[in-house]
């Protein structure tokens, strides 16, 4: 089997999963199960859901964390849309090596089940190296069309960057939410 | 001499053999090699049942594509008619009235790696898909998922509008009978360009007003009319999708309804919202979704993905349903369930428009709008065919 097979079967056992979950009624109530988180969790190496919580430290933010940053269900990755950086040499909020982050990007605003509180994120794309391709993700909590481009995740924001290329998407602790 | 005359002898056998057999087969098949260089052409004016699939290739989007598919043929040979190159989630129109189509694209001059980037308006032959000319814009372009409002062909399909994104927002024109680059304009706060009027776009505003760029003079010049802000509520916003029909837009609300805004005059006429659910159906959870969500058809009727599970952050997850919509009368016609889950929808310019939805596998299928049947899936394989139209 090629890895292009193996691609599709992971995406085809990966939808298999979302119907089954759907079918028993507790596919939705979050946007956590859109086709390209589902998408993005097959990718992940064939596991779907749900990815064994991993116990973190705090972020340099301070901010308690728990969760995976390689999996789509990662509290910080509620607006993002991407290939995620933790998967591609970098990390939840640090681009691979070699690449170039965005100094402009869109915003979203997550609840952190690890302290209750809610944060606001900033989705800084990492640029100057073909996409990256490992664990496409896509979550549109707050998510706005793109007329209102900071609130939109749609956007190649390799913007102001030495190259316009997309390679990956880090998620940033940059401010605590208004409760 | 009698000796060398008995070898001699048998080429001579063997070659009136050869000869004998070669004059058996020109005169049993009329044996002619093949031409070498040969290619197929397509008819000046494509067939309206066929599809334009833009495969954006969203894993290596250098290698993005447009197929020119024949959804009536059963093989995949009879299906895909040719193709053209799309790079980097490229922009596309097509013009029938000047035989040409056109991709919007960026280039970069170290490939994965960046470097210096040059946008491009690649123009191709209709019949030969042969490139016919290239006209170099700002390298200012959007960039971003596939976005069908984000260019135009207006003034008679002599000039092509561009919207660009840098984040600052503006306007390129492209005189597309001098091939060359023409001007660009502002359009601070609002963005894509929808086709408007006889020589004008309309873009969608942050403030919830809808922007009206005309221009004049060959495209040189540009004037603009603001609408009232009528899509500012947060609280259900209105998607920047849009099926058009009969020369209005009709736009579906994240949480249902549909807001009709009139393009044939010279300034957008935003018209008085009407629901695609009723308030039961919302209350389950109905909800529009997908990523090209919404369709329309030249008969007058607007195709729009729904989610039966619709809430928060549902809005690109796609939908389990189809409903087809009379836009005349506001009412629904049909409901269509998708064996599978669809994440857009398309359809085509056929006298007997054909429904197609991209679902969840990435595959393409195929329903009559007569009669909401699914027909096939097509054998076509692309790897994110994020957005699929009729050809003009």
């Amino acid at each position: 089997m090629n890895g292009h097979d193996q691609w599709l079967t992971r995406f085809t056992d990966a939808i298999d999963h979302w119907t089954e979950r759907r079918a028993r009624g507790i596919a939705r109530g979050s946007s956590r199960r859109s086709w390209l988180k589902t998408l993005g969790g097959a990718l992940v190496g064939g596991a779907v859901l749900p990815l064994l919580p991993v116990a973190r430290a705090q972020a340099a933010s301070g901010v308690p964390e728990e969760g995976d940053p390689e999996s789509c269900d990662y509290w910080r990755y509620c607006a993002i849309d991407g290939f995620l950086c933790s998967c591609c040499g970098g990390s939840e909020s640090a681009c691979p090596p070699g690449t170039e982050m965005s100094p402009i990007t869109w915003i979203g605003t997550c609840h952190n089940p690890a302290d209750g509180k809610s944060y606001v994120v900033s989705y800084n794309d990492c640029c100057g190296r073909t996409p990256c391709g490992q664990c496409l993700c896509n979550r549109n909590e707050g998510d706005l069309p793109m007329y209102r481009p900071q609130k939109n995740n749609d956007i190649n924001w390799c913007l102001g960057t030495q190259s316009a290329v997309y390679h990956c998407s880090t998620a940033i602790i940059i401010a605590q939410g208004l409760e | 001499m009698k000796d060398r005359l008995i070898p001699n002898s048998r080429p001579t056998r063997w070659l009136s053999g050869a000869v004998a057999l070669l004059m058996a087969g020109v005169a049993a098949a009329d044996f002619a090699p093949e031409p070498m260089n040969a290619n197929i052409s397509l008819p000046a004016s494509y067939p309206g049942h066929w599809l334009v699939v833009h495969d954006a290739a969203f894993f290596h989007m250098r290698e993005g594509r447009y197929l020119f598919v024949d959804p009536s043929a059963d093989t995949l040979g009879g299906q895909v008619r040719g193709l053209l190159s799309a790079d980097f989630i490229a922009h596309y129109e097509q013009s029938p009235a000047r035989g040409e189509h056109y991709v919007i694209e960026s280039f970069f001059s170290r490939g994965g790696r960046g470097g210096e980037r040059t946008d491009v308006v690649t123009i191709y032959d209709a019949a030969s898909l042969e490139v016919s000319d290239e006209v170099i814009i700002p390298p200012r372009k959007l960039s971003s998922m596939p976005e069908r409002l984000a260019t135009a062909l207006v003034a008679e399909d002599k000039l092509l509008v561009v919207y660009n994104f840098t984040p600052g927002q503006s306007l390129t024109v492209v005189d597309l009978e001098q091939r060359e680059f023409v001007a660009e304009h502002g359009i601070a706060g609002c963005s894509l360009a929808i086709p408007t009027g006889d020589s004008g776009v309309t873009s969608l505003c942050s403030d919830g007003a809808f922007l009206t760029t005309t221009f004049s003079d060959g495209g040189a010049n540009a004037a603009s009319v603001r609408s009232e802000a009528v899509f500012a509520d947060e609280s259900d916003p209105m998607f920047e999708k849009a099926g058009i029909t009969g020369g209005v837009a009709y736009f579906p609300t994240f949480k249902g309804d549909v807001l009709p805004v009139d393009l044939k005059g010279d300034a957008a006429l935003p018209g008085e919202r009407w629901s695609l659910a009723s308030d039961e159906e919302k209350a389950a959870g109905w909800r529009p979704g997908g990523w090209q969500l919404v369709a329309a058809d030249h008969l007058g009727r607007l195709y729009v993905l729904m989610n039966p599970n619709g809430a928060d952050g549902s809005h690109k997850d796609g939908g389990g349903e189809v409903w087809v919509f009379d836009v005349a009368a506001k009412k629904r016609i049909m409901r269509i369930p998708l064996p599978n889950w669809g994440i857009s929808v398309g359809v085509s310019n056929a006298e007997q428009p054909l429904l197609v939805v991209t679902n969840g596998e990435l595959k393409l299928e195929t329903y009559s709008t007569a009669t909401g049947e699914m027909e096939k899936t097509l054998a076509v394989s692309t790897q994110t065919p994020f957005i699929v139209r009729g050809v003009r």
